[in-house]
C-alpha cells in the first residue's frame, strides 16, 4: 500500500490500514493511541471553552450598562474594560482554534455533532452557576444531544480520504 | 425579514463552515504541539484563504443571527437555524468527500431534535 496512491483499496484491511495514522501499524500501536487521546483533550478543550466563554459573557453582560447609540465609545471602553467578557471572548477564540485543530485531523460531519456538547454543558453550568431554571423539556433536549454525542464519538473521526495534501 | 435572515444565517454557516473543513484538511493532521507547532497552526489559520474565508462567512453567519434576533424570538432563531446540521451534513458529504453514514445522520437529527427541545 502506498500512501498517496489513488488505487481502490484491494481489501477492508488495506483500507483500515490507510486510516491509520501509520500505515501497518494497528489500533493498539502507541501513536494511534496517542491520536485517540489527542482527540479527546480537544473534544473536552472545545466544548469546555465554548461553553465557559458563553458563560462569562453572559455574566459580563449583566454587568454593563444599558446601550445608547449616543455613547457608542463609553459602551465599547466597558466591554474592553470588562475582566469577564475579556476573558469570554478570550475563551472563545481558543473555541475557534481547538475546532479549526480538530477538522485537520477529523471530518466535519464527526466534528459538529461530537461539540454539541456545549448544549448540555452550557445547560449544566447555567442550572448551577447562574442559577437559571432549566425545564424538563430542556432537560431532554439535554439527553437527546448527549446521545448524539456519544453515538458519534464512537465512530472513527476520519472517512474522508486526504492524498498528497489535497482534499 | 426573518425568513431572509434566517436564510443568510443559515446558508454562510454552512458555506463558512465547508470552506474551514476543506482548508483545515489540505492542511494535514497537526502533530507537533510545541510553541513552534502551535505558532505555524495559527499562522496557517490566519492566511489559508479557505480557512480565513471561512471564519470571515461564518462572521456573517454570526451577525445574521443577531439580525434575525431582533426580528424573532430566540425560541425560533435557535431551532430554525439548527436546520444548518442537515445542510451540512449533506453538503459535507457531496463537497468534502466524507462517508455520511447511519451514525453521522442519526447524530445530526438527534442534535437537530435536542436544539428544538432546549430551545422550549
Amino acid at each position: 500500500l502506498i500512501l498517496g496512491s489513488r488505487q481502490p483499496f484491494a481489501t477492508s484491511e488495506d483500507r483500515d490500514l490507510f486510516d491509520s495514522p501509520v500505515p501497518h501499524c494497528g489500533p493498539r500501536c502507541p501513536i494511534n493511541r496517542r491520536s485517540g487521546l489527542k482527540n479527546a483533550i480537544f473534544i473536552v478543550l472545545a466544548v469546555l471553552s465554548n461553553s465557559v466563554g458563553n458563560v462569562f459573557l453572559a455574566i459580563g453582560m449583566k454587568h454593563m450598562p444599558e446601550f445608547h447609540a449616543s455613547s457608542t465609545l463609553i459602551y465599547a471602553a466597558s466591554l474592553l474594560t470588562n475582566r469577564w467578557i475579556v476573558i469570554g471572548t478570550a475563551l472563545l477564540i481558543v473555541w475557534m482554534v481547538a475546532q479549526l485543530s480538530m477538522l485537520t485531523w477529523a471530518d466535519l460531519t464527526y466534528v459538529l455533532p461530537v461539540t454539541a456538547a456545549v448544549y448540555v454543558v452550557t445547560a449544566l453550568l447555567s442550572r448551577f452557576f447562574l442559577d437559571e431554571h432549566v425545564s424538563s423539556i430542556r432537560w431532554a433536549g439535554v439527553v437527546v444531544i448527549s446521545c448524539a454525542v456519544l453515538l458519534v464519538v464512537e465512530s472513527s473521526p476520519r472517512t474522508q480520504k486526504i492524498k498528497d495534501g489535497v482534499a | 425579514m426573518t425568513w431572509v435572515w434566517l436564510a443568510v444565517s443559515v446558508i454562510s454557516g454552512t458555506v463558512g463552515d465547508l470552506l474551514s473543513a476543506k482548508g483545515m484538511a489540505v492542511h494535514g493532521e497537526i502533530q507537533d504541539f510545541g510553541p513552534r507547532g502551535i505558532a505555524q497552526v495559527l499562522r496557517y489559520i490566519a492566511t489559508h484563504r479557505l480557512v480565513v474565508a471561512g471564519v470571515a462567512i461564518n462572521a456573517v453567519s454570526f451577525f445574521s443571527f443577531l439580525a434575525l434576533l431582533s426580528v424573532a424570538d430566540l425560541t425560533f432563531a435557535v431551532p430554525a437555524t439548527a436546520l444548518s446540521y442537515i445542510l451540512k451534513t449533506v453538503l459535507a458529504g457531496r463537497f468534502l468527500g466524507e462517508s455520511v453514514l447511519g451514525q453521522r445522520w442519526a447524530g445530526a437529527v438527534l442534535v437537530i431534535v435536542g436544539i428544538v427541545l432546549i430551545s422550549f
